[in-house]
């Protein structure tokens, strides 16, 4: 499969001088879907924001589909590329109703009025909320503007998906709704997430963060099941995997093979 | 409750029908006219004709009625210190207080069907197409949905405040504690921003709107605008001519 996201030796600071990235260097192919995992503070939501050239005007060390966004203009094409949902949907739902929130991105990718209407209702039929186009998003209930939020990113046709915590908040209804949603999107995604069951579900690998640098890299049943890895980086082994290997000790001391 | 002042912009009324460039326009006068106004009488007019327009518009009462308890209560400032401060005496000093009070309930009442019968981007939009600056336009639209980030944050603060059973108090530990939660609310509602900010760029925007509204411009659309002109130029001569005939 073709690679569309290379990162090479990315090092940023923020201005009071944390380094929130060091020396990252990652490669994603079309299709995969990539969980990065870690403790707060990590880089997670940091390396989203740098990818989209949203912290530095010309991030040069990204290169999206074979473009390498060293200017201005480079980076304001991926953007119609990669989407960017933000964990926050208040932060992301800024009209007044679902159908401008959604109509955003391709009204500014220059879409005609009805590619945009088009769009529009193919993204709210794919989150499951066709004839929300005339509600109000502060008005919806969390899993709801969630799932808008990625209408607003869906209707844009990313090739690269970045999504920061899309479960987080939500109660257990929302928490599947969104998990099936993000299950079934062909396309390339990169989750920031504390939800362990999310990227067992949904994730074809798992990269682990901490103080900007990748500690590992690799299958989620490995590094899931790695509980000194999880430990030295502050995180704890999911409880189905504990269960699992209990379960698997107490089978193999009965004898079983 | 999310203070949108467009949030019955999808009904159906003359006025919600009007092109929305010929709406700011037209309005935009209706309120120059108002400022305008001196006396009195033109006061009451402008006040009677902002009244009609929000009755036309379908906008409900109790929406636009909630809004005006601030404005209400500002401008009651100037019915009180105008008549203890007029050099003139307290009767000229009352009534310059009630002209300058209705005159703004007028004008705040008139921005109901001036913004509030067209989608918010759709006015920025129409706002770009009469020619005003793009980045006075974006001014506008940042610091309209900023409003309720902002909101939003002193909610917040003021709540995690009372959750720990702070209770604003005359000493100097209530002020010290409004001190902190202002300085708190600034930078979390200053952080929020940002992150709108972001999200927008990161959906392709590039400082210009767009928006899916035809703009056009009919001959329903000549019949309204004149007649709000006519209403406008009409309440400036009601005021200059009423001392004349009636002073």
């Amino acid at each position: 499969m073709a690679e569309v996201l290379r990162i090479e030796n990315l090092s940023f600071a923020y201005d009071n001088g944390t380094l929130a990235l060091a020396n990252l260097s990652l490669r994603v192919k079309e299709g995969e879907t990539v969980a990065f995992i870690g403790p707060n503070g990590a880089g997670k939501t940091t390396l989203f924001l740098y990818i989209l050239g949203l912290l530095h005007r010309t991030p040069r060390e990204v290169t999206v589909m074979g473009q390498t966004l060293s200017s201005p203009q480079a980076v304001e094409a991926v953007r119609g590329q990669v989407g960017l949902v933000f964990q926050n949907p208040e932060d992301q739902l800024f009209c007044t109703t679902v159908f401008d929130d959604v109509a955003f991105g391709p009204i500014n990718q220059g879409l005609s009025a009805a590619e945009v209407k088009e769009r529009v209702a193919e993204a709210l039929a794919a989150v499951g909320l066709e004839g929300f186009e005339h509600r109000v998003p502060h008005h919806l209930s969390g899993g709801e503007q969630r799932r808008v939020a990625l209408a607003t990113i869906y209707a844009m046709h990313p090739r690269i998906v970045l999504l920061d915590e899309p479960t987080s908040n939500l109660d257990p209804r929302g928490k599947q709704e969104v998990t099936r949603l993000l299950k079934q999107f062909p396309g390339t995604q990169l989750i920031a997430t504390h939800d362990y069951e999310l990227v067992l579900t949904v994730a074809d690998r798992v990269v682990l963060l901490n103080q900007g640098r990748i500690i590992a890299n690799g299958p989620p049943l490995e590094i899931l099941a790695n509980e000194t890895l999880l430990k030295a980086n502050g995180l704890e082994m999911p409880l189905v995997m504990r269960y699992f290997l209990a379960l698997k000790s107490q089978a193999v001391a009965d004898g079983c093979p | 409750m999310h203070p949108e002042i467009d949030r019955f912009a999808y009904l159906s009324s003359p006025l919600h029908r009007l092109d929305p460039r010929a709406k700011i326009a037209v309005f935009a006068a209706f309120l120059v006219a108002t400022a305008l106004v001196r006396g009195l009488p033109g006061a009451l007019l402008a006040l009677a004709l902002a009244v009609l327009w929000v009755g036309v518009s379908r906008i409900p009462l109790g929406f636009v009625l909630r809004r005006l308890k601030a404005v209400v209560l500002f401008l009651s400032a100037f019915l009180v210190l105008l008549p203890l401060t007029h050099p003139a005496g307290w009767q000229a000093g009352l009534l310059r207080g009630a002209v300058i009070f209705i005159k703004g309930l007028a004008m705040v009442l008139t921005v109901f069907p001036m913004f509030g019968t067209t989608p918010f981007h759709t006015s920025m939009k129409a706002l770009s197409r009469l020619h005003v600056p793009e980045r006075l336009v974006a001014m506008i639209l940042f610091t309209y949905r900023y409003l309720f980030g902002f909101a939003e944050e002193v909610r917040t603060v003021q709540q995690a405040a009372r959750a720990r059973g702070f209770k604003p108090g005359n000493n100097r530990r209530t002020l010290a504690t409004l001190g902190n939660l202002i300085g708190l609310t600034l930078v979390r509602a200053y952080e929020r921003t940002e992150r709108i900010y972001q999200a927008m760029l990161a959906r392709g925007f590039k400082h210009k709107f767009g928006t899916l509204h035809e703009f056009s411009f009919t001959w329903p659309d000549a019949w309204k605008s004149l007649g709000i002109l006519l209403a406008a130029v009409a309440l400036v001569g009601v005021d200059r001519l009423w001392p004349k005939f009636f002073g």
